[in-house]
């Protein structure tokens, strides 16, 4: 791809450019028309120059939301009414514009120019309203100090208390801090900027549920969720780990993170939640992606909102999350499908997919919405019904061609989520159709452990996100006492071969890095510590400045800065995201 | 008879809002479209247009209604472009709209870095792309220096002598860098129709 030239001068054939976009002499217009006659090339050359510009000038038109319409409006008010100029201005008033403002005007002037930069301009906005919850943070703390410290310690340790003569003679005064007085803990859980916020974690599901231990030791629970055979363990484990609070970084602590990979998510969650359109999906094509792609980008996007402890009812983000919801479901068409169909193309599998994973956890955090678990069970059942007769899927739904191990990964593993859900009972058809779904990646897993494309393709490069996809689906969330397949065993292997062989710094896509780092996490052991050690750090180390990844690698240009970074985000929110079934 | 830019602009000066309703109507997608293929996030180039807007008022007085209006606003945008690349390469890991060619210019704003990558893949068919969303796509991948001549040359149709003077370089420095974008563009297009 030669982007660049390296050099200003004119490139050979830049003439042809010149000459249609009407940038020449006459006399070299003259010139070229002569070569034009006597060289055929010349011709060719032309031809392919006009048609290039002609093609280019068919951009789509972008238009500027009402809401930007508006806000601009509002501005030009704002700027008439700091010069106070309201409406129609006579010209006599106009004349009088360069006059110095008096005094006077001078707080009307700044009120109005504020009330504008707010309206207009989110930085200052947010900067004012940070401004303005520091003042009552500050009020409230220095209010609560007031009120209890004891009085004569509080005198005694202030110097000009000290200088009064009737108490020269009082015993030296120990010192307060205001730490001691409030701990800083309490004195966030006071903070105005944080709601109010229900630990959902806490209340009892229903008798007997683990949940009441309320132990916050994860060893402990870990050990008795996974012994238990619940069929709505997952929903819970998301409930018990994911909301913020001390389970959620006792977690983290144990399998490997820590306040830096904490931090790299929230600011990933941050960028993701800012580029959020009004509409509630995300323009990946604005962002360097395929828009065919939004609605798969977009359900992406929302999965690392819900992995991070976001749901429509809980979290900072939780208004994104509903309007994500919403745009999904706004996105079904007729016959139920969500982002199916694409331009020529009839229903897009992995756009479904991953738009019923995100209705799915949506509805398990966002407790009892009926719905949620109405359009969730709905495009589950689609799923199953788009299974081929060879147990797995393809792009389009039974479209009677043969199956490929990416969409049947991706697909098993929303099946199997959602069996463990409860989200639609009786499940009888789920159990099936994730039966059918191992026996096919069964049947195209080789010996070695590296998994087929498609059944009837020869095996080619291997694809580590393939075998870490069937080893999700198949492996990682089987009952926990059955033991490893034969097949298993060596989809495990393969997944250690490559952890030792890989550089975490450098991935053929994010989307390669993301699979085997969650299969890892479920392998477990020696080989998940040194894994996470490398490729935790080189992830935090690689996040942008606004807390975005770069996209890059093969699949760069489909999801863009969104999905790498969504990818990103869900890769550090491996901790706590779902339980660890097997392994150590 | 037509209510020409200059009238509304006119009546701008003297404050009246539904001009200003109209000056938007009539110009704010072109230039929402000339910021977005520029490159700016959408959000970006709607606050963009919000301040090309803010500037017409600002600079109502001294407006002389002589030449095109619509020059008159993309000097404004690119003005708007400019003062914010600059304000970008202040900060580290940044490039500017004035950059040179051979500025590799690795950082955050970087397009190339939301664009690795374009090879086909199995679950990327090149059936059905259309023409157009291969040019867009190329388009985001030019050169900031390249793509901001190449938006004002072929889509706007403005002439290589303002460019430069839009933009502080020389009418040599638009004219190669034009011939770069296309000839680019032209090579993307014929591998597209190849690979058809």
């Amino acid at each position: 791809m030669t982007q660049r030239s390296g050099s200003e001068e004119p490139r050979p054939g830049g003439e042809w450019v010149d000459f249609v976009l009407g940038e020449t002499s006459r006399e070299e217009r003259e010139r070229l028309e002569r070569r034009l006659r006597d060289e055929p090339s010349a011709a060719s050359e032309l031809e392919s120059v006009r048609r290039t510009v002609a093609d280019s000038k068919q951009l789509r038109r972008h238009e500027p939301s009402r809401a930007s319409r508006e806000r601009t409006l509002v501005a030009f008010r704002a700027w008439c009414a700091s010069l106070e100029n309201p409406g129609v201005r006579s010209d006599e008033s106009l004349a009088d514009e360069d006059r110095p403002l008096g005094w006077f005007e001078i707080p009307g002037f700044l009120i109005a120019y504020a009330r504008y930069r707010i309206r207009t301009s989110p930085g200052f906005r947010a900067l004012s309203l940070a401004t303005a919850l520091h003042a009552i943070l500050f009020v409230v703390i220095a209010g609560l100090t007031f009120v209890t410290l004891p009085r004569d310690r509080v005198d005694d340790s202030l110097p000009f208390v000290k200088a009064q003569p009737d108490r020269v003679d009082s015993e030296p005064a120990e010192r307060v801090s205001i730490d001691t007085v409030l701990p800083k803990s309490e004195a966030l859980a006071l903070s105005p900027t944080k709601p109010e916020l229900r630990d959902v974690t806490t209340e009892p599901l229903h008798e007997n549920d683990v949940l009441e231990d309320d132990a916050t030791d994860p060893r402990r629970l870990w050990t008795e969720l996974t012994d238990r055979e619940d069929r709505l363990l997952i929903g819970r484990w998301i409930l018990f780990a994911r909301y913020s609070g001390e389970r959620r970084e006792n977690l983290t602590r144990l399998f490997g993170g820590d306040e830096r990979t904490e931090r790299a998510v929230e600011r990933a969650l941050s960028w993701l939640a800012d580029r959020q359109s009004d509409d509630g999906s995300w323009e990946v094509e604005v962002l360097g992606g395929d828009p065919r792609y939004r609605c798969g980008t977009s359900a992406l996007a929302l999965l690392a909102l819900l992995g991070g402890g976001h749901s429509t009812i809980q979290g900072e983000h939780r208004d994104h999350v509903q309007r994500g919801v919403d745009w999904l479901i706004a996105s079904r068409d007729e016959s139920g499908w969500i982002g199916g169909v694409l331009d020529s193309e009839p229903t897009y599998l992995y756009n479904h997919i991953l738009a019923s994973r995100v209705l799915l956890e949506a509805y398990l955090m966002g407790i009892g919405s009926e719905e949620l678990r109405v359009h969730a069970s709905e495009a589950i059942a689609m799923l199953v019904g788009a299974q081929n007769p060879d147990g797995g899927w393809r792009h389009a739904a039974s479209d009677g061609t043969a199956s490929d191990a990416s969409v049947t990964g991706w697909a098993l593993e929303t099946l199997r989520l959602a069996q463990g859900s409860g989200v639609i009972d009786p499940d009888n058809e789920i159990a099936a159709s994730v039966e059918a779904a191992g026996d096919y990646l069964d049947s195209i897993t080789s010996p070695n452990g590296t998994v087929r494309y498609r059944a009837n393709e020869p095996s080619s490069e291997v694809s580590v996100a393939r075998i870490a996809g069937a080893y999700l689906g198949v492996d990682a969330l089987r009952p926990r006492k059955e033991p490893l397949s034969a097949r298993g065993i060596s989809r495990r292997d393969a997944l250690l071969d490559a952890a030792a062989n890989a550089d975490p710094t450098a991935w053929a896509s994010g989307v390669e890095r993301f699979r085997l780092n969650d299969a890892l996490f479920q392998i477990g052991g020696d080989a998940w510590r040194k894994w996470n050690e490398t490729a935790a750090t080189s992830l935090v180390d690689s996040q942008l400045e606004n807390g975005s990844w770069a996209a890059e690698g093969r699949y760069a240009a489909n999801g863009g800065t969104v999905a790498a970074t969504a990818l990103g985000a869900l890769s550090l929110e491996v901790y706590y995201r779902f339980p660890r079934r097997i392994g150590e | 008879m037509p209510v020409t830019d200059v009238d509304l602009m006119l009546r701008i000066q003297a404050g009246d809002e539904e001009a200003f309703r109209q000056m938007w109507d009539r110009h704010a997608g072109s230039l929402m479209s000339f910021f977005y293929w520029y490159g700016l996030p959408r959000e970006d180039a709607e606050d963009g247009v919000q301040e090309v807007f803010q500037k017409i008022w600002l600079a109502r007085e001294n407006y002389q209604p002589t030449g095109r209006f619509r020059s008159f606003l993309l000097r404004i945008a690119t003005n708007y472009l400019i003062d914010r690349g600059r304000a970008l390469q202040r900060r580290p890991g940044s490039v500017s709209i004035d950059a040179s060619m051979d500025d590799d210019g690795t950082g955050s704003q970087r397009l190339s870095d939301r664009l690795a990558a374009d090879a086909p893949t199995p679950d990327a068919p090149l059936e059905g792309r259309e023409t157009r969303d291969w040019i867009e796509r190329a388009i985001l991948r030019l050169p900031e220096g390249q793509r901001v001549v190449f938006i004002l040359g072929v889509q706007e149709e403005i002439k290589y002598s303002e460019i430069g003077s839009m933009l502080g370089i020389p009418e040599g420095t638009v004219k190669s860098r034009m011939h770069s974008a296309i000839h680019y563009l032209r090579d993307v297009l014929q591998r597209e129709r190849e690979q058809r």
